[in-house]
């Protein structure tokens, strides 16, 4: 089965999207980007200047990985959309990840800002993937705005918290049709392949492997994680149960033995009896 | 023999003074020798509060480097005359909120896990030490062989060094590196200024961050990361200060404190990856006064000396390239340095007169040739 990530007009094999804060050198970055088998990564275009030679943009081109600009450290829509028109100008690339902050130390999105950059990068004619706070009501504006992708936060930037409320990222899934990619907060492994196995479309994370103490081995790990959420998503979870349920055939389908033990009725009586249902 | 360093900061003037002190025939080529990062930085000798998971490599280097301090500094001081303000109280890597507190145990548990010392201290213990230091730091590790040193002292004593070792200074600015031939292998021959042709039969590129904008010497991965530093001063007699180097995080903000002579202060120092613009920014000054001010209050009394940033040479790996460069004869680096400039100062004296005189290089600098980035990227050349 082909299982292939459309975002921004174009189709990924990847569904891990990784940034680059935090990271000690270019030489491990470049060592946990190939690691990642990601083919999206993110940069600040406030923290690096794109035609300097020897900078993070000649090693993602080197590594044939496609540049998302982002807007990180912008307050106001005004900053972030000056922000993007300078990106595509230095970039040539209509892409931008949309991300306007309220406070340093939340590094939270102020949703009324970036609504309204949203609306006026939207109307310029750019590919926006919008960070946004794991609100369901504002990411189906952002996507009724016309935003390529919303990017909701599992937990704060950096704070490796992991998927803070489940919930909400079911409800954003059930009510939207564009990329949902789980953006800040990822702390580990798991936290990757349960983002995407409530549906999330991609996972976006730097910090979670850029401070790992090997981060080549947790950019593999997170590869694994992101592939394994996406599959298990697919392949479709069995319901939870109460009690056990064996797994092993029970006496009236087994063709194999007649001698099975386990006692599939009394399994299917405790089930009804159970407080669960 | 003639030997044409272009560059006049740290590396420049440290390979130079060394190859003076065998009667070599040294030039330096620099519009204004010393003036770069080699002024601009914070002057830690700090390899422990340094080190980081990955670059255990790199730190052996430091450590290697940091053990020649105390000798370098004085033969230097001897050399020159001058004192360099080599100071050996100690480093007090802070943490400021909780969560700095487990950055800071992990980097200790790192630390330690390597055999470098590293002391838990409460944050009542820290204020046994630096009476000053804000109430809030909630704990520290005490880095006992963590130094500092005066840098631009340090700049003015090599320089002086050098003079009085007979090496000659022309300031100009490099353009390019001359072969004696257009082919690919061929040795280098001299180098050209906006205004003359220097001949030498070897050269040592040592222009920082600059270093690969020279023609010929184009192959050298560094780039410019830029770094923005506060000087303060006391504004009159008595006055709060600080004894040890203070460096930690403040709610995630990396900050630094390096006393110098007469109270003085250096505050530092932001990173930032935008081309060769040394202009400080507001933002990053705001940072660092903010975080500053929330370790050591008493920096809201102080006077402001100077606002200043400068470029440190960065290289793939964040380790310098130090010795020969590839198939060019008589060509050779001393860059990259990044962060580490003016410790690895030392190190890089006695590594680059091995390379240039034919002696025994040592063995902890083996690594770290600027070959070692050919084989990475073809994209770069």
């Amino acid at each position: 089965m082909v299982d292939e990530f459309a975002l921004g007009g174009d189709v990924w094999s990847s569904r891990l999207i990784m940034g680059t804060g935090g990271v000690p050198s270019l030489t491990i970055l470049r060592d946990a980007l190939i690691a990642s088998g990601t083919q999206i990564t993110t940069i600040a275009m406030r923290r690096v200047n794109a035609s300097t030679s020897g900078s993070i943009f000649d090693l993602l081109k080197e590594l044939h990985i496609a540049p998302l600009p982002n807007t990180a450290g912008c307050y106001t829509a005004g900053e972030a959309v000056l922000t993007a028109q300078l990106a595509r100008e230095a970039l040539g690339t209509d892409w931008i990840k949309l991300e306007v902050i309220a406070d340093d130390f939340t590094l939270m999105p102020d949703p009324i800002e970036t609504i309204a950059a949203a609306t006026r990068l939207v109307t310029e004619g750019f590919v926006v993937l919008a960070y946004t706070n794991d609100d369901p009501v504002l990411a189906s504006k952002l996507e009724a705005i016309g935003c390529a992708a919303v990017m909701p936060l599992g937990a704060p930037i950096g704070s490796g918290l992991g998927i803070r409320n489940p919930h909400n990222i079911e409800l954003m899934r059930e009510r939207i049709a564009a990329p949902i990619i789980l953006d800040a907060g990822i702390g580990t492994a798991s936290d990757a392949t349960f983002a995407m196995e409530l549906g999330c479309d991609g996972v976006l994370l730097a910090s979670a492997v850029t401070r790992a103490e090997q981060p080549q081995l947790m950019a593999e790990a997170m590869k694994h994680a992101v592939l394994a959420g996406r599959k298990a998503y697919l392949a479709g979870r069995i319901p939870k149960r109460w009690h056990a349920n064996a797994s092993s055939p029970g006496r009236e389908t087994s063709r194999l033995s007649k001698e099975m033990p386990i006692d599939s009725v009394n399994a299917q009586e405790a089930h009804r009896e159970s407080p669960l249902f | 023999m003639k030997v044409v360093i272009v560059g006049g900061g740290l590396a420049g003037l440290v390979t130079a003074w060394r190859l003076g002190q065998t009667g070599c025939d040294v030039t330096v080529i620099d519009p204004a020798p010393g003036t770069g990062a080699s002024s601009v930085a914070g002057g830690m000798l700090a390899p422990v509060s340094e080190a980081w998971f990955g670059e255990e490599d790199r730190l052996a280097l430091d450590l290697a480097s940091h053990s020649l301090w105390r000798q370098f500094a004085n033969e230097l001081e001897a050399d020159s005359g001058l004192e360099i303000g080599f100071k050996t109280e100690g480093t007090i890597q802070f943490a400021f909120n909780q969560d700095d507190l487990r950055d800071l145990a992990r980097t200790r548990e790192f630390q330690l896990s390597l055999g470098l010392d590293a002391v838990e201290l409460s944050g009542a213990e820290v204020r046994v030490l630096e009476p000053f230091l804000s109430p809030n730091v909630l704990g520290a590790s005490l880095v006992k062989s963590d130094h500092s040193v005066d840098n631009r002292a340090l700049v003015i004593a090599l320089i002086t060094a050098c003079e009085a070792r007979g090496v000659e200074f022309i300031r100009e600015k490099a353009i390019s590196i001359e072969f004696e031939t257009i082919s690919d292998d061929s040795n280098v021959r001299a180098v050209t200024t906006e205004m003359q042709l220097i001949p030498a039969s070897q050269v040592v590129i040592a222009a920082g961050a600059w270093s690969s904008q020279i023609v010929g010497a184009e192959s050298l991965d560094v780039r410019p990361i830029m770094g923005e530093v506060i000087r303060v001063a006391p504004r009159s007699g008595a006055a709060a200060t600080i004894t040890h180097t203070i460096r930690g995080t403040v709610r995630g903000f990396p900050v630094y404190l390096v006393p110098r002579a007469k109270g003085e202060i250096v505050i530092g120092a932001t990173q930032l990856e935008t081309g060769f613009d040394i202009q400080p920014t507001a933002g990053g000054i705001f940072q660092l006064l903010r975080d500053a001010r929330e370790v050591f209050p008493y920096l809201s009394e102080m006077r402001i000396v100077e606002i200043m940033a400068g470029l440190r040479p960065g290289s793939p790996d964040n380790a310098p390239l130090l010795g020969p460069i590839a198939n060019h004869g008589g060509l050779y680096a001393a860059t990259g340095h990044y962060r580490n400039g003016v410790l690895l100062t030392p190190a890089t004296g006695d590594v680059m007169l091995a390379y240039l005189t034919g002696g025994t290089v040592p063995e902890y600098a083996r690594a770290f040739t600027p070959e070692r980035f050919t084989s990475l990227s073809g994209a770069r050349g």
